[in-house]
Order: C-alpha cells, then structure tokens, then sequence
C-alpha cells in the first residue's frame, strides 16, 4: 500500500526578483518614448472645444496662448473674466496698450526661441489654447494683437470629437 | 583556488526605476497636441474700410449671433432671408421649428455644395480657370467663391470652432475627392506623406481648392 508521507519542512521557493527591474525599466522607456515634457503650466482654466477635421501641431516650432478662467490671484481680467497666459506668464494688463506690449514680448521671445532652435521663425505657430465658454470679444482681440506682431500662422487647440465621424 | 565573486545585490535597482518611472509620469504629458490650422490675413492700418467688389453669387454670409445662431445667406439661399442653424437641439425641436434649418453639422453640406457647384448652377460661385504649376497639375476650375463669418462679441467660442470646423469639412471633403481622382490616393495620406513629390501634391490641391475665409467681428 502506497503511503502518502508528509515532509516535515515545508517552505515555499523564493521569487526571484532579479527581472523585475528590468521589466519596471522597459515601462519607464515606454512611458519617456510616448511621452513628452511639459513646458508650461496652465495657469488658466481651459476645456478646449470638439472638432473633427483637426490636424497634428508642429512642436518643434510652436508657442502657446492660453485664455480662459484664471487658477491663480492677481491676473488681469478681459472680458467675462477670462485671463491670457503667454508661455509661462499671465497678462497683467488688459488694456489695449498693455495686451499690445505683452503680445509684442511674448512674439519677440518666440521668434528668438526659434532661432535658437533652428528653426524658421516667420513659420512658428501660435497654437491657441482657449476656453470654449470664452466670448469672441476676447479672441478677436488677441487675435487682431497677433495680426498686428504679424504673427499670422495659427492653430486653435481642440479636442477630438469621439461622437461624430 | 579560484576566488568566487560575490554578487551584487540588485534588489534595489527595481526601487530606484520605480523612482525615474514616477518622476517621468509626474513631469510629461501623453496628450497630443492637435488643432485647427488658420492663416490670419495681414494687419494694414490704413485700409480700414475695403470695399472689394464680389459677386453675390459668389459670396455666402455666415453670421455667429450673439445667442450663438448660426446664420447663413447666400444667393442660393434664399436672399434677405436668412437659415438658421443651432446648436441647441431645443430650439430646432422647439414650437418655431419651422425657423429652424437644423444642426450646425448641416452647415458643411451648405459650404460644400457652395464651393463645388458641381452642376455649375447661376446661383452658386464662378469658376475661372487657373494653371497650376506644381505637381503638373495642369489647368483647374478654381472656384471664386468667398465665404464671410462674421462673429458678434457674445458668440462664445465654441460655436465659433464648430463653425470653423464645419467649414474645413467641407474643404477637405473637396481636395480629399480630387486627390482620390487624381492621384488615386486619400488627402490626408497625402499630407501625412514625407515624400517631396506628394508635398507638390498637397500644395497643388490646395492652390485648386482653397479655403477662402474672411473674418469680421460686430456688436
């Protein structure tokens, strides 16, 4: 008759651990290869509109406006209460006078980021990154200060549309 | 006798990597970044007021109101009496429905219809025959047609978008079916192409069917 013995020390085998880094590393380049930097913060509040017929932006050779409800204390405030971020900063003041001197500063030191990078600056693109709640007081406004710069070439941000198509 | 190495513990470096993991999810960002293209047109001080003469058959008037209704007039849409589409599903299921020409999704078809004047109708835009000099393109009927948006001050910019949206689906549609007839191969394969021969494509395409937009604002 067979006899079922019961060993005495019963002792589960160590994991071995040493691929484990190696696969958190694959992740980690994974997520470096689809991923990109953030350069700026938004400092404003900002759900982009839907649209379909939307085309990639360049970001090699592109500089952000944000527009929409301030996060943050001490912004100037447009109409309805939308603020404009250049970049990094928010607009201090939004008289004409004062939205002409930021947009001329914040186009200057596009055109210079983009000699620097090697890049054409009369081909930049102001990739606009507006609240959809905004009124078209304030966009119009930004943009006749951009047509004024001649910075002309620009890309309104959207989200895809998941609905449509 | 042979030394033995002892082994490094490695047990570690599986923490450390989860560090950089976390610090790289921490300061990127998956999204990409995407949008609607526009060349704005030049800034002249002295030309305030320019009085271009255009056809009426060639111009098709879209107004964004300041309750965010769309508004369209045109030669063959009906003079002085303006469609109107919006956004909101209440007011073109609502009691004056009748006033209603439906959806702002409908206003691509209106832009399509208008740019293509496939049956070269009196009441849609002139065709002039234009050379195009790249990609051997040949001679192009390029249509004359304008469209003019104007946008009042309380339109919010997401009707604006979605206008700006329906009108660039209409052009696509356009240069996606001449591309198609002529190259046998879809536009945006074209454009998401590197290669320099389809870049004088796109550029050819675009020069046959442009995308005339004028832009005002108003009270």
């Amino acid at each position: 008759m067979a006899r079922f013995k019961k060993s005495g020390k019963k002792e589960t085998p160590e994991i071995n651990t040493g691929s484990m880094s190696d696969i958190i590393f694959m992740f980690l380049f994974f997520f470096m290869v689809i991923t990109t930097m953030r350069e700026s913060e938004a400092k404003v509040k900002f759900i982009p509109p839907t649209a379909t017929e939307y085309q990639k932006l360049d970001k090699k050779n592109s500089y952000t406006v944000y527009m929409g409800e301030p996060t943050v204390q001490g912004a100037a405030l447009l109409d309805n209460s939308v603020s404009i971020q250049f970049n990094d900063k928010l607009a201090t003041s939004t008289t004409d006078e004062g939205l002409k001197l930021a947009v001329d500063e914040f186009v200057q030191s596009s055109r210079d980021a983009s000699l620097l990078k090697d890049q054409d600056p009369d081909k930049i693109t102001y990739y606009l990154k507006i609240d959809n709640k905004t009124r078209m007081t304030a966009v119009n406004q930004l943009k006749l200060a951009l047509r004024k710069k001649n910075a002309l070439k620009i890309q309104y941000a959207t989200n895809k549309d998941v609905k449509k198509k | 006798m042979a030394r033995k190495v002892p082994s490094i513990n490695t047990s570690s470096s599986a923490d450390i990597s989860f560090l950089l993991l976390t610090f790289f999810l921490l300061t990127s960002n998956i999204s990409s970044d995407q949008g609607i293209m526009r060349q704005l047109p030049k800034y002249s001080k002295d030309i305030t007021q320019v009085d271009v003469e255009i056809n009426t058959r060639n111009l098709l008037r879209v107004k964004v109101t300041n309750k965010n209704i769309v508004m369209v007039e045109g030669a063959k849409w009906t003079e002085n009496n303006w469609i109107m589409l919006s956004d909101n599903r209440t007011d073109v299921n609502s009691t004056n429905a009748a006033n209603y020409g439906g959806e702002i999704s409908k206003l691509h078809e209106i832009a399509y219809e208008f740019f293509a004047n496939a049956r070269h109708e009196p009441d849609l835009p002139d065709t002039k025959s234009t050379p195009i000099s790249e990609a051997d393109f040949g001679d192009y009927p390029v249509t004359q047609g304008v469209i003019s948006l104007e946008c009042q001050n309380y339109a919010t910019y997401e009707t604006y978008i979605k206008v700006h949206n329906e009108l660039s689906r209409a052009v696509n549609k356009l240069r996606d079916e001449l591309s198609k007839e002529k190259y046998g191969k879809s536009f945006k394969v074209l454009e998401d192409s590197s290669e320099e021969s389809d870049k004088e494509k796109v550029k050819a395409i675009k020069k046959a069917i442009p995308m005339n937009i004028s832009e005002s604002s108003s009270n």
